[in-house]
């Protein structure tokens, strides 16, 4: 069986995403309002439907290079898949802190963690950790008075 | 308007002690906060605005100027040596200035933005004052269509020209103009593709897409490939020849590439409202379409460095200029100079010129000398700045990464910001890995607002063939038309020319 390339996946999500907007555009009474969504997602859904035909024709001709594990490795920059996914793993997790438990705990504490996972010594961790924060709550909410996020716990405590 | 007695009275304010020492002191706070990535000199603008009710114009104004020239200049050395845009317009320039500072050639590639920057700063200032008079029939020509018509082209240039596939880089424009469609229409207010959420009211901050869709990419990709961003044993990038001959380069090398970004940038920025974030975009489209070495665009070209920072550079004073002359904002962080005009009693518009002729050119002035201040500091501060390049990636991933975040965040004080540069990142991710076009998402989703406008008044105002209204909509549409079938013509005619060798070979 073909396997289906990522850019596939992608290209389906586009059209599902932009068939929704086109469908909801339809609803709106005024001209004005619904003119551009409805112009630009009817022009992308063509087109990713073309390019979405055109890559389940020849995706799969193209194999990729791997590395000693197996792992496929993108030409350019030798970055892997894994690699990536990790990557993107820990900035969810700065996301999600962040969004928890404000700038004021995750800030220091995603810093300090990364820092000490990176093999870094703990005490050594957690001064670059608070560090950064020391400076942003001095530019940012002495000099520009930006109240930092406090995140919902906090934000949920306090009330 | 008696220009030069006017000229000398605006060099005599600029040079006083005290606007020459406030100018200063407002060139280093720029580079500081152009270098950081998460504000900018606009920002600094605002926070200055409370405080101008009843100053001194004279003193104040170049203040504003300073800030906003060189802001700039201090983002092109963040977006070369970290790859993150250090300000909105700096985004172009990290495509290639990075990608020259991962070769090794950080030097070299901070010396061709900074020399660029300077010299486009202060032709731009240089090309602003004979100009004034000639502006009001340029922007008289220019009616709705043909705006809309400038903006479609700007977006065909960069779809068309996305590598491996064009349809790719059409279907990236479309996904940034449908993100543009997200939350209440400027025009009428009516909220669309909100399916009942309140944050998406508003519509998914610039800040957030830029952050997530070009910067956090990046350096999730560097912390994927472990390496810092110049490899080991690369060049001595660190040496102030280094920068110094990437600057001579400029003028050596690409004074071409140079002179067409200046003037496509001083061309946009006096269009109202286009500003830099479109100039330096058209201005790196037009470099790879004209490039003889299209396919090294976006893997370290020094072309690819000139074009948008000639553009960037450029741009702030001609839209300066609009704003000064018509009191139409050039761009959007001009409604701040509009406002600031207003707080310290002057009006702007055709009158400004006629009666504040001194203080207009004071403005302009004041932009160059920041700009040649700032090329000082850069330039005797480069071979330290370029040391960031030999930062292990975790570091910059540890340390940049929350200040992403962070700016994802401040912009609004929305906490669903910081969600959505989560959701824009892996978006951004999506589209770098698999071959779409980063830069066409970021420029339809900037420009998304302003297309949609010049949309439905032509329409209403022209009809459907409002791409006919002027000669000027012709030579544009005629121009957008040659953009989309060059690509699939040139493929005919080498297809051709393949069969008919092959059939004189057989024969």
């Amino acid at each position: 069986m073909k396997k289906i390339s990522p850019t596939a996946c992608f290209l389906v999500i586009v059209l599902i995403v932009m068939t929704v907007v086109f469908v909801t555009s339809l609803g709106y009474r005024e001209l004005n309002v619904k003119l551009m969504p409805l112009i630009v997602s009817g022009f992308t859904i063509v087109l990713s439907a073309f390019a979405l035909v055109q890559d389940l024709r020849t995706g799969s001709e193209h194999t990729k290079a791997t590395d000693e594990e197996g792992e496929e490795i993108e030409e350019d920059d030798g970055v892997t898949l894994r690699g990536l996914f990790r990557a993107f793993v820990w900035f969810a997790a700065l996301v999600a802190a962040v969004y928890v438990f404000g700038f004021a705990v995750a800030m220091p504490a995603w810093i300090a963690f990364y820092l000490w996972k990176s093999g870094h010594r703990w005490w050594t961790s957690i001064i670059l950790g608070i560090t950064p924060l020391i400076i942003v709550y001095l530019i940012f909410t002495v000099l520009f008075e930006i109240k930092l996020y406090p995140g919902i716990v906090f934000a949920w405590l306090s009330h | 308007m008696q220009t030069i007695p006017a000229l000398l009275e605006a060099l005599a304010n600029l040079f006083r002690p005290e606007v020459f020492l406030v100018v200063l002191a407002a060139t280093i706070v720029s580079l500081i906060v152009g270098v950081l990535p998460a504000i900018s000199g606009g920002l600094c603008v605002i926070m200055l605005l409370p405080f101008l009710f009843g100053a001194d114009p004279t003193l104040v104004m170049p203040i504003l100027c300073a800030l906003m020239a060189v802001s700039g200049l201090g983002g092109s050395i963040t977006s070369v040596l970290t790859g993150i845009p250090g300000d909105n317009p700096n985004a172009a320039t990290v495509l290639d200035g990075f990608a020259m500072t991962r070769k090794g050639e950080a030097g070299r590639s901070l010396g061709l933005a900074l020399g660029t920057g300077v010299l486009s700063g202060v032709a731009g200032v240089l090309l602003s004052i004979p100009v004034i008079p000639l502006m009001a029939p340029i922007l008289m020509a220019c009616k709705t269509p043909e705006m809309l018509l400038i903006i479609v082209l700007a977006l065909l240039f960069l779809a068309v020209l996305t590598k491996g596939s064009r349809v790719k880089g059409l279907i990236s424009a479309g996904i940034g103009l449908t993100m543009a469609c997200v939350g209440s229409q400027a025009a009428s207010g009516v909220e669309r593709l909100t399916f009942g959420n309140l944050y998406l009211y508003d519509g998914i901050e610039t800040a957030t897409v830029l952050m997530g869709i070009l910067a956090v990419p990046t350096l999730l990709e560097l912390r994927a490939a472990g390496v810092s961003i110049a490899p080991p044993g690369s060049v001595a990038a660190g040496k102030l020849s280094e920068v110094w001959r990437g600057a001579k380069e400029v003028l050596l090398k690409h004074k071409l590439v140079w002179l067409r970004g200046t003037l496509l940038g001083y061309l946009v920025g006096i269009a109202p409202a286009l500003g830099s974030n479109t100039g330096v975009w058209i201005a790196y489209a037009q470099a790879k379409q004209a490039s003889k070495n299209p396919d090294e665009m976006g893997k370290g070209s020094p072309e690819g460095i000139v074009a948008p920072e000639s553009a960037r550079g450029v741009c702030i004073s001609a839209d300066l200029l609009t704003t000064l002359v018509f009191g139409i904002p050039g761009s959007s962080i001009m409604v701040v100079f509009l406002a600031a005009f207003f707080m310290t009693g002057i009006q702007p518009g055709p009158m400004l010129v006629i009666q504040h002729t001194a203080l207009a050119f004071e403005m302009l002035l004041s932009m160059a000398l920041a700009t040649l201040i700032a090329a000082v500091i850069c330039f005797f501060g480069a071979p330290l700045l370029v040391k960031i390049t030999r930062v292990s990636p975790h570091y910059l991933f540890a340390f940049l990464l929350p200040l992403m975040v962070l700016g994802a965040y401040v912009t609004r004080e929305y906490p669903m910001d910081i969600i959505a540069i989560g959701l824009t990142a892996l978006l951004g991710l999506a589209i770098k890995r698999l071959g779409f076009s980063a830069p066409s998402i970021i420029l339809g989703f900037v420009l998304g607002d302003l297309f949609e406008r010049y949309m439905v008044r032509s329409v209403n105002l022209y009809g459907l063939g409002f791409f006919m209204s002027s000669p000027i909509s012709i030579v544009l549409t005629a121009l957008i038309i040659i953009s989309v079938l060059w690509g699939p013509a040139k493929a005919l005619f080498v297809r051709l020319r393949g069969s008919k060798a092959a059939l004189e070979g057989g024969a």
